[in-house]
């Protein structure tokens, strides 16, 4: 004789049915170097772990990134997004000779890099994002800075160059007399530089 | 003389194509003289028009909301306010003085299209990487992006050729086999009609000017694949109004292709160029 099973309606049971929330985290190792990608049921048993955005889960199982594009800082727990060209690669001109955008004219509320221009101390200053000190940069990377002619790369007027990692240490100051109007121009190691002119 | 610039936009989602007509026309009060640089708009909704900082720079504007997207262009002679016509696409900028060629199409010509392209380098465009179906069907090398006419002239032509831009499948089957294109626009329609009407020597015959750079990648002559122009080689407009492509000095139209390329920057520098003459 056939058994008569007691489940409850489709209907209702779809109502009560709760979907776990999608969730993922990095595998760290002790230097913020992130090891592995894993979905959030599977981590219970690793010890350095954190919890990152779907978006970043997303862009490194569909877009192409890579772990290598992610570094955790350990004493802020915060999950850091590295773009050293020695990763992305440089493959167009706008990343050989990146034109650092006016602040007004930019959307980046949060640059990787910033540099403002005091007309009346004649003063140069580059700042690192914060954000980005807590990562130790691997082999030379050299920034470049070629002033220019406004909007005229061909036309160089100073050129200015030093270590990433003394820009992370401190922000570059620099005395230098400049025109009214001028651009910057930089080897993209970074995605976002803005300019400010005081 | 009445003669005078028309520029067709519509709405995109994704393109500020009155940006970029706004830019051109910005390029045109710069450059050109007087009597020489009347532009006209055709755009379906003509309010967006008035949100533009200088919206003077239209000398006229004719709301014509019937086609979408640049395709009305295919009606050019049927609404533009102008005597003596040179329709233009959107996407291009005007860098010197071009009324002398003006002058020459009053005088010699009622209809004539251009029908040869350069490269930023100023070598004249040869290949085909986008105009296969040009070559496959021995269709003449016409470029609507820099058309003139006299009003009331090529009637024949320009009625062929909305024919054509109407009812692309049926001119597709019958007269472009050899290689029928996805899409049959304006080009496409033009060649095919001047073709049929045995006029391309009449409308496009050879001549040194008008000179346009077509920035479209695949014909720059580079020795490897080019998705964007500008990837290759920057684009750098200076405060004066002057362009450089890489470190090419430009002197003929650009016509730019990447939409992005009009930033607001390079607006507002075109704009302080043009309330400074004015």
């Amino acid at each position: 004789m056939e058994e008569k099973l007691d489940l409850a309606p489709f209907d209702e049971w779809i109502k009560t049915l709760e979907v776990p929330e999608e969730t993922y985290f990095f595998e760290f190792d002790l230097d913020g170097n992130v090891i592995a990608l894993h979905p959030g049921p599977e981590v219970d048993h690793i010890k350095n772990k954190i919890q990152v955005d779907l978006d970043i889960a997303l862009a490194i199982y569909e877009q192409g990134e890579t772990l290598r594009h992610y570094k955790v800082d350990v004493t802020s727990s915060r999950v850091i997004k590295v773009n050293l060209a020695s990763i992305t690669g440089l493959t167009k001109i706008d990343d050989v000779l990146h034109r650092v955008v006016d602040k007004k004219w930019s959307k980046i509320s949060k640059p990787d890099v910033s540099i403002e221009y005091n007309k009346a101390d004649a003063l140069l200053t580059f700042k690192i994002n914060p954000l980005l000190k807590t990562i130790e940069w691997q082999g030379d990377q050299d920034m470049v800075f070629l002033i220019t002619e406004y909007n005229d790369p061909n036309v160089l007027q100073e050129m200015i160059s030093f270590n990433v990692n003394e820009l992370v240490k401190y922000p570059q100051r620099i005395n230098i007399d400049l025109p009214n109007k001028f651009s910057i121009y930089t080897r993209r190691l970074f995605d976002n530089y803005t300019f400010e002119y005081l | 003389m009445n003669f005078g610039y028309l520029i067709f936009v519509a709405a995109h989602p994704d393109i500020d194509y009155l940006k970029l007509a706004y830019a051109l026309a910005l390029s045109i009060k710069n450059t050109q003289k007087p009597g020489y640089d009347k532009v006209a708009l055709v755009i379906n909704d003509r309010s967006a028009v008035d949100a533009l900082t200088s919206p003077w720079v239209f000398d006229k504007v004719i709301e014509w909301p019937e086609q979408k997207f640049w395709d009305g262009r295919s009606w050019m002679d049927k609404i533009t306010p102008w005597e003596h016509t040179v329709c233009l696409d959107a996407d291009m900028l005007f860098l010197r003085d071009y009324s002398h060629w003006i002058n020459y199409f009053v005088e010699n010509t009622e209809v004539y299209v251009v029908n040869r392209a350069y490269t930023f380098r100023g070598e004249v465009v040869t290949s085909d990487a986008y105009r296969r179906a040009f070559t496959k069907n021995d269709l003449p090398n016409l470029y609507s992006m820099w058309t003139f006419f006299k009003k009331d002239s090529g009637k024949e032509f320009f009625e062929l050729a909305r024919q054509i831009f109407i009812n692309p499948q049926e001119f597709k089957n019958l007269y472009l086999n050899n290689h029928i294109p996805k899409v049959v626009g304006t080009d496409e329609a033009f060649a095919l009609a001047a073709k049929l009407l045995d006029i391309d020597s009449e409308i496009a015959y050879p001549l040194d000017f008008p000179r346009v750079v077509h920035l479209k990648p695949q014909v720059q002559n580079w020795p490897w694949d080019a998705e964007r122009v500008t990837d290759q080689v920057g684009f750098y407009l200076k405060g004066d109004g002057s362009l450089k492509i890489g470190n090419y000095q430009q002197t003929d139209i650009v016509h730019y292709v990447e939409k992005d390329i009009i930033t607001d920057e390079l607006v507002s520098m075109l704009e302080e160029i043009a309330w400074k003459k004015n």
